[in-house]
């Protein structure tokens, strides 16, 4: 666990540095991603651009929403810049109404640019991984593995190392798809192959977690989440070649 | 040419390779979830430990006042256990916010706990009244419980739930009080 970095001098927190690098990076590839599929590379640049910041805000806002009875005595501190104060799910929802608002407002909002975020969102998953690498959270089981990482005094498996290699296979893998595969195609391969990446590794892991019946209900959201990926896949697919079949034999 | 299709599915072919694999991952993921559901006896063995989960390891140590102080007994409360140094900015920035805090939750079962690194009982007295500060705080001189907790900067903030179990960690500072409160009052509940 390594929660502070020090660069040049400066003591910084691990993990706000690392999720930043990967937003930043997640962005730059998705921009060549999308000129890759002949989309402007413009266009999903800004837009990551503006949705970063209103990730920010959302999660700042839906934490104090939350928490609204601990924030009325000291309003002022809601502007306080601390990263544990940021509720990850509204933060994405309102991100996410920002970057479809901003494609609709160029008139581009299309299936086709979920692709280009299927690679970046690999990479930006990588950066969490590794942050979460630093901070010392989601560790994994004690292990006698050559391979284990010493963890809160015990050697466990580095289940976000084991998350980050497996990152690095999708992005290999989406990297080498074809550019012609169906719009939406590239994004759905993405959320069905990292469900199902974290649905195998949450069963390496010791951190708390939800419970639902003894399961963990991260496992469980993913494999149903990976199970309808996999299918609208399929159904996506075939349309698609039906489609390009009727087309041929007019 | 017209691609014959089914009457009952709009797919010109067959049951497609990717449903029978949706079937496949939902009905083996399942089961993999339940097959590595979490063991009690595992979270049994690696109780204690400076980690979020695990009961907070205990330590001894002296007060300002020269009273000893050992954190188990504190349990029953919700515990904010503040690793700090008078030379650190951000601890100095947050300890207005820590005071507010302990004043507003005592009589909630609310207790915050500072842990000073390596400083002694007069300096850390004049630093602790020049910003206002009258909360509880022990004196880690040989910075082993430091070295236990494995603070590696300053601030560190543990916030410890009524049953000993560290629920949650704030990394560095300074924390506003709206971010203090909003954990204390979220173990608060859990405790009842």
């Amino acid at each position: 666990m390594q929660p502070f970095i020090r660069i040049f001098g400066l003591t910084l927190q691990a993990q706000p540095f690392v999720i930043l690098i990967g937003y930043v990076a997640a962005s730059w590839l998705a921009g060549k991603a999308a000129a890759r599929r002949g989309l402007d590379e413009d266009v999903v640049s800004s837009a990551l651009f503006v949705s970063g910041i209103a990730w920010l805000v959302g999660a700042r806002l839906g934490y104090v929403i939350l928490n609204l009875n601990a924030y009325l005595p000291d309003p002022l501190s809601a502007l306080a810049l601390n990263a544990s104060a940021l509720n990850t799910w509204t933060g994405l929802i309102i991100a996410s109404a920002v970057f479809a608002t901003s494609l609709r407002l160029k008139g581009e909002l299309t299936v086709a640019w979920l692709d280009p975020l299927a690679p970046a969102a690999a990479v930006f998953a990588m950066g969490l991984a590794l942050a979460s690498y630093f901070d010392g959270s989601a560790y994994g089981l004690p292990t006698t593995a050559p391979w284990a990482a010493n963890v809160w005094g015990v050697n466990r498996h580095p289940v976000q190392i084991y998350e980050i290699a497996g990152l690095a296979v999708l992005l290999i893998a989406l990297v080498r798809l074809p550019a012609t595969l169906p719009a939406g195609a590239l994004a759905l391969t993405f959320v069905c192959a990292y469900a199902a990446l974290r649905l195998a590794l949450a069963g390496l892991r010791a951190d708390p977690m939800p419970l639902v019946a003894g399961m963990r209900v991260e496992q469980i959201a993913a494999a149903v989440v990976a199970a309808t990926a996999a299918f609208l896949l399929g159904e996506h697919l075939t349309d698609s070649r039906g489609s390009t079949a009727n087309l041929e034999g007019d | 040419m017209e691609v014959a299709r089914s009457p009952k599915s709009r797919l010109p072919y067959s049951l497609p390779f990717t449903r029978v694999l949706a079937v496949v991952l939902l009905v083996s993921g399942l089961t993999y979830s339940w097959l590595t559901r979490p063991h009690a006896e595992v979270a049994d063995q690696m109780q204690t430990s400076a980690r979020v989960g695990a009961v907070a390891p205990d330590m001894v140590l002296p007060l300002l006042d020269g009273e000893i102080q050992k954190l188990s007994e504190l349990r029953g409360n919700v515990v904010v256990l503040n690793f700090w140094a008078s030379w650190c900015g951000p601890c100095r920035a947050e300890m207005p916010a820590l005071q507010a805090v302990q004043q507003d939750y005592a009589r909630k079962g609310v207790v915050v706990m500072g842990v000073n690194q390596q400083e002694d009982a007069q300096t850390v007295a004049g630093f602790m009244n020049s910003v206002g500060a009258s909360f509880p705080t022990m004196l880690d001189l040989d910075a082993s419980v430091t070295h236990t907790y494995r603070v590696t900067g300053l601030p560190t903030t543990y916030f410890i739930g009524r049953d000993g179990v560290i629920r949650d960690a704030v990394f560095g500072g300074p924390m506003a009080r709206g971010l203090i409160a909003s954990k204390v009052e979220s173990l608060l509940r859990a405790g009842d």
